[in-house]
């Protein structure tokens, strides 16, 4: 698990070849004070903005008497079949000419609201409303429960999935460069190409590093205080009265800018567009992507299972110190730890440069993070009681493991692997630095056609990845939506009073 | 808060389930389900490795690195397997990119051929001694200012950067690329700082001129020019008039005049006055990184009349092979009146990036 903080030996070697006097010349100089600026004010607005309508696609979805919830689920987690260079890519051709902060900024809220959204519904679904009942009851309105009651229980959460907006933003390289804003991946994208001098990228990609432990102190302050919860099942239902059809307008209005409308300029490429796509090339890109996404997917599941219970159930050192470089690790932008791989794969184990195996690897490092985050959540909430009682009865930790805790988080690793699996659908820079000569994925045969303005080839493979990255992301909403209805609560009411 | 605290409740509740649910729950199908999921991982893992690309299964082949884009050199590299019975694999990309994950993979190397599309990146491993110098039977198939001094590349095919513009707004061609800081050009000129054609010029007008002529020519630039990200949308934006004039290399032109034809072009090409660094011609080229039979075969291949002639009437680049005739309506390249610039000295490509990220262009 330990291979989660190559990387960064990598960036440490790296930045040390290139000498204090250059170092600290690097980092006075005007430009990094402006990549600092530019970056912070876009990794704030990003995630603010993705924690509010996160928060709010969540609130009114699964605690209100909204209709189609369904079609609302979907709008609110599709954005994340998109890769962001996929999106800035319809944003740039359907408002030519667009560039710096304003788009980077409305693409990048759009794509990571998802992550939000799924850490508050999940701690919705899963927290008692007892108290929102309670609340209401002693005469508080829909708003001040909302605000009082609500928000507290579901403030961890928001901060979690905003942390991760965060960081997402901080590593994100596609949106940014396409439309031309100058943040530090873009930099060190910049510096490693087109200089052949790795050093200063590594140098650039450690200050990066740096902004992501800030980010993250900043998580811990705000995030500290937070109230547990029970584990019980009842779901209180706000009525939104005249704020209905508002309230249904927003969610449309998101789900249309933040996935109908990419899709809908990609289906014009097919029409509009000269190129196309040899269909040999798009089977077997797929074939390759489906391998690499769910044995992905699966192997991060397995990893973010083991650590997430290292660092709920058995805190030391060694398992906060864990947690910590997962977290540093997450704002590398894919590009960097591609580079880190392919250093060191080809210094200390050059058989397994360019193979699958390496892949997989930088999967692992990349989004075991996300995975974990998503687990974290509902372990730590889980009752240690349960365990312990467990084990006072005679059972063996294993067992507890296996028997109990992986069936009560289930739910929540079947999401992980489902993530992980989309995100690796969508990702770019490891998978084309690593592969093994002559394996194409569909985000590489993209790249690819996008590269030579072969746009109508591209979109056919950016439609696929939409598709491919689709599918898990319906499983995933059909999973999380029946714990919210009534009828699944009012059963497990039912079993809770009978039994 | 009282009502925060109903853990009570709670655990009453999960000690019903601890007796309830634990013994129902049958741990082979948790292992089932691991060992399943082991099983998919490999089967999965090996299945990825098996939709490859590669050509033959003959018992020969080689590993190029190719800058060159797919849907352009797939077919020749086809045509190469089907005439010489060696496979080839390709890792396609960008031509800085894959130079420098040539430079990272050190001695474990991957790649027989590097075919680059610019010079700069060519010299930029040369320097590093990373390519092996070629036999002059090879390298002396292409005049010399065209390959490395020391035989370490050698060009295929030629491009020239020229002066794209719309005649009804730009009446008389400048006659220096430099002429083009004059604030009367303000808000018309189109340059795309990020490709790599305008970089090498940058590099060029560097070596040329001086670093302060080049550093006073990006200024000026970045107040007159609007910014595009590559050749083929300047020229979209010459030819529908979004701006007057702008710097491209010259197939792009023709490819698109053979698209629309001729008529219906209405930006026109011309090159600067003798000699100006604006008319610097470029090489897309190939280098070694071993002098295996294969590799140098291949090479050879490239510079052949067949292959020469495919980069003439595909992509309207200039054959470089003596000899061999470019396609018809473009100027002889000999008739160029190009810098008088090594191409080897492209290769220092990191300081022109330094001073365009210093003028604020990239």
């Amino acid at each position: 698990m330990l291979i989660t903080a190559l990387p960064l030996v990598y960036l440490v070697l790296r930045t040390v070849e290139l000498g204090s006097s250059e170092i600290q010349e690097l980092i006075f100089s005007a430009r990094s004070v402006s990549l600092l600026w530019n970056t912070a004010l876009l990794v704030i607005s990003v995630a603010v903005t993705a924690m509010i309508i996160g928060f709010l696609q969540a609130w009114l979805i699964i605690r209100t008497d909204i209709r189609l919830k369904r079609i609302f689920t979907f709008f609110a987690i599709l954005p994340f079949a998109l890769p962001s260079y996929v999106a800035a890519l319809t944003w740039l051709t359907n408002f030519p000419g667009i560039r710096g902060f304003l788009p980077a900024w409305i693409i990048l809220s759009l794509l990571t609201s998802p992550y939000v959204y799924l850490a508050v519904s999940a701690a919705l679904v899963s927290q008692s409303s007892k108290q929102e009942e309670i609340s209401r009851t002693l005469g508080l309105n829909a708003f001040e429960t909302l605000i009082y009651v609500t928000w507290p229980n579901v403030r961890g959460a928001v901060l979690a999935g905003g942390l991760i907006s965060a960081l997402y933003t901080l590593s994100d390289f596609g949106a940014v460069s396409l439309v031309k804003y100058d943040t530090f991946t873009r930099a060190i994208y910049i510096a490693y190409r087109s200089s052949f001098d790795r050093n200063v990228a590594a140098a650039l990609s450690l200050m990066l590093v740096l902004f992501a432990v800030l980010i993250y102190l900043t998580y811990k302050t705000f995030a500290q205080g937070e109230t547990q919860s029970s584990t019980s099942q009842f779901a209180s239902i706000t009525k939104l009265g005249k704020f209905r059809h508002p309230a249904a307008l927003l969610l449309s209005g998101l789900g249309f800018v933040g996935f109908i409308l990419p899709v809908l300029s990609l289906l014009r490429w097919q029409f509009v567009g000269q190129s196309s796509a040899d269909s040999g090339q798009v089977v077997r890109a797929a074939i390759n992507t489906f391998g690499y996404a769910v044995s992905g997917g699966i192997l991060i599941a397995i990893f973010s299972f083991v650590v997430a219970i290292l660092t709920a159930r058995f805190k030391s050192r060694f398992s906060l110190a864990l947690e910590r470089i997962l977290w540093i690790t997450h704002a590398l932008p894919g590009l960097v730890v591609a580079l880190a791989l392919v250093y060191l794969s080809n210094r200390y184990a050059q058989i397994t440069y360019q193979t699958s195996f390496i892949v997989i690897v930088a999967y692992l490092i990349l989004f075991l993070p996300n995975s974990f985050a998503v687990l974290k959540n509902p372990l730590e909430k889980s009752s240690k009681a349960l365990e312990e009682v467990a084990q006072s009865m005679g059972y063996a930790y294993r067992a507890v493991i296996f028997q109990l805790l992986l069936p009560l988080i289930r739910k929540p690793l079947f999401i992980t692997a489902s993530l992980a699996t989309l995100t690796i659908v969508k990702e770019l820079p490891a998978t084309l630095l690593l592969r093994p000569t002559g394996i194409e994925t569909l985000a590489t045969r993209l790249w690819n056609a996008a590269g030579g303005k072969e746009f109508a080839e591209a979109s056919v493979y950016a439609l696929i990845i939409i598709l491919l990255a689709g599918i898990p992301t319906v499983i995933l909403t059909l999973l999380q939506l029946p714990r919210s209805s009534t009828t699944i609560a009012s059963r497990e009411v039912n079993k809770e009073f009978i039994g | 808060m009282g009502i925060a605290n109903d853990s009570g409740s709670s655990s009453r509740v999960d000690l019903y389930r601890v007796r309830f649910t634990l013994p129902n729950l049958e741990r082979i199908t948790v292992k089932k389900l691991l060992t399943a999921s082991l099983a998919l991982v490999l089967g999965l893992g090996t299945l990825a490795g098996c939709a490859s690309e590669s050509s033959t299964n003959t018992n020969e082949s080689i590993t190029i690195y190719s800058g060159r884009s797919e849907t352009l050199v797939a077919p020749l590299f086809e045509k190469f397997t089907d005439e010489t019975g060696i496979g080839v694999e390709v890792r396609y990309g960008d031509s800085a990119d894959l130079a420098a994950q040539i430079l990272e993979e050190g001695d474990n190397r991957q790649a027989d051929v590097f075919f680059s599309q610019d010079a700069g990146a060519l010299g930029a491993l040369a320097n590093e001694n990373v390519l092996v110098e070629l036999p002059s039977e090879i390298t002396s198939l292409v005049p010399d200012i065209y390959r490395s001094e020391v035989g370490k590349w050698v060009g295929v095919s030629g491009r020239a950067r020229v002066f794209n513009y719309n005649p009804e707004k730009v009446t008389s061609v400048p006659s220096s690329v430099l002429d083009l800081m004059d604030p009367a050009w303000k808000g018309r000129i189109g340059i795309a700082p990020t490709n790599a054609s305008f970089q090498a010029f940058v590099t060029a007008l560097r070596i040329l001129q001086g670093e302060d002529v080049a550093r006073d020519f990006l200024v000026a630039m970045k107040d007159n020019a609007v910014l595009y990200e590559s050749n083929d949308v300047i020229l979209d934006a010459v030819e529908t008039g979004q701006i007057d004039a702008g710097l491209i290399n010259h197939y792009y032109w023709y490819a698109k005049a053979k698209e629309v034809g001729n008529d219906n072009m209405s930006s026109k090409i011309s090159w600067f006055e003798s000699g100006d660094v604006g008319n610097l011609v470029n090489v897309a080229g190939v280098g070694a990184l071993n002098t295996s039979e294969s590799t140098l075969t291949f090479i050879k291949w490239l510079l052949s009349e067949e292959s020469q002639r495919f980069f003439a009437d595909t992509t309207f680049e200039y054959p470089l092979v003596n000899g061999i005739i470019q396609a018809a309506d473009l100027p002889t390249l000999e008739s160029i009146e190009k810098p008088d610039i090594n191409l080897t000295n492209l290769s220092s490509l990191k300081v022109t990036l330094e001073l365009l990220s210093e003028v604020g262009l990239l």
